[in-house]
């Protein structure tokens, strides 16, 4: 089994079952629900908004899947996904300003409540490190480097769910990748590792 | 294009450093207590826009049909009582310029018109006119209305002495006022609601200065049954 089978999601499984038929609700939820809930945090949403802006997401899913072409279902999702967090960003930074809202936590956190505390706190210290520096970049780049870096989404899928070309995901990668290295150099944490 | 996270033995020191970092985070995940979370509220939101779906056309519809009744009706009795009474509480105010050469004309409207005018008018006749330019706009919802309107909104609120009172203190200030028939009307229905014997009284006094108005049917009625 070669490593693009491996790598292939439930949303591909669907995408492969259901070729020009008319998707459910339930297909398109069962199957996509984990890769919304990754880009709306590589986006930018909140470890404590990632609900509720699941939640949106899938509540327009349900609303507009009707008036779909069928075309591109992972670049449709991801751009409601994208749009969703824009308005919370907007709405979160009207908050703040006007409304003078506290700061949340915005680390990368993705910690389990069963991980060993030492691993726990190790892991929380890389990811509030990495916060800072990926919060350095530019949005198109951040995104595209969390979703290839972290989230293990390959070029090719990252092209159709922003869909844009193939190579201008190569290119935003390699760009993001020198920024996040002159990035950690910079930060003394280059030091620390042998 | 490998992951960085991979590049664990780069001679980069930078790359090096920027892998070990990436390496300790882990693809973002919702536990199944979120999943299970999520769906149990979009499942609540979708059932509840369900079950006020029906209520879009079913309450829209009557609703705008009753606003445009109200409006059709209320707006045009409304537009009546306000433009005579206005030129009824203006009184009798001198607003009649005598001048020599000129037919009689309208000061007020003369002023509006033509305020360049004014300095051919007699200082003596503007002088109760001066306070107040705005004035005819002011009296448009002017006393009588009022009073009306106050009625109106007692006879609703079920305050039937209230109402009376107050009408029968219109028909006392303004005999000839464009409301009269409301007035009486209103008197006459109040006083009925009441069971007080003057609802005859007014009720034939309505057919009377109103024989073919639009409540003599309901006049007819109080006087068939007292």
């Amino acid at each position: 089994m070669n490593a693009m089978v491996q790598r292939l999601s439930p949303l591909d499984v669907v995408l492969e079952q259901h070729q020009g038929a008319v998707l459910t609700f339930e297909q398109v939820y069962s199957s996509s629900f984990n890769d919304v809930a990754r880009w709306i945090r590589a986006l930018g949403g909140l470890p404590a908004d990632v609900e509720d802006l699941t939640q949106e997401v899938f509540l327009v899913v349900r609303r507009k899947l009707s008036g779909f072409d069928g075309r591109n279902l992972r670049g449709w999702l991801y751009r409601i996904a994208q749009r969703t967090v824009r308005d919370y960003r907007r709405r979160a930074w009207f908050r703040r300003v006007f409304l003078g809202g506290g700061s949340t936590p915005d680390h990368y956190d993705n910690a389990t409540a069963d991980a060993d505390p030492g691993e726990l706190f190790e892991r929380k210290e890389a990811e509030g490190l990495l916060h800072g520096l990926l919060g350095q970049m530019s949005e198109v780049r951040r995104t595209t480097f969390i979703l290839f870096e972290i989230e293990g989404y390959s070029g090719e899928e990252i092209a159709e769910m922003q869909s844009i070309p193939l190579n201008t995901v190569w290119t935003r990668l390699h760009h993001a990748r020198k920024e996040f290295t002159r990035l950690v150099s910079e930060s003394g944490h280059a030091g620390s590792v042998k | 294009m490998k992951p960085l996270r991979e590049h664990l033995d780069d001679p980069d020191l930078a790359i090096r450093a920027g892998a070990a970092l990436l390496a300790k985070v882990q693809p973002f995940e919702l536990s199944s207590t979120q999943r299970r979370r999520i769906r149990a509220r979009i499942d609540a939101a979708a059932e509840q826009s369900r079950s006020l779906a029906w209520l879009r056309p079913a309450f829209a519809v009557p609703v705008l049909l009753i606003v445009g009744v109200a409006g059709a009706t209320v707006g045009p009795r409304l537009y009546r009582a306000v433009v005579p009474q206005n030129a009824f509480e203006q009184g009798p105010a001198p607003t009649q310029v005598q001048a020599p050469e000129r037919a009689p004309v309208h000061a007020p409207a003369a002023k509006a018109a033509a305020p360049e005018q004014v300095g051919s008018i007699a200082p003596e006749d503007l002088e109760p006119e001066k306070p107040t330019q705005a004035a005819p706009r002011a009296g448009q919802s002017g006393p009588g209305a009022t009073l009306m309107m106050e009625a109106l909104q007692a006879r609703r609120a079920g305050d039937t002495a209230r109402a009376q009172e107050l009408t029968a203190e219109y028909q006392k200030k303004y005999p000839n006022g464009a409301l009269k028939e409301e007035a009486l009307a209103i008197a006459f229905e109040s006083a009925a609601a009441r069971k007080d014997p003057s609802a005859t009284r007014l009720a034939q006094k309505y057919l009377a200065a109103f024989p073919h108005g639009r409540f003599s049917a309901q006049a007819e009625q109080v006087l068939s049954n007292k």
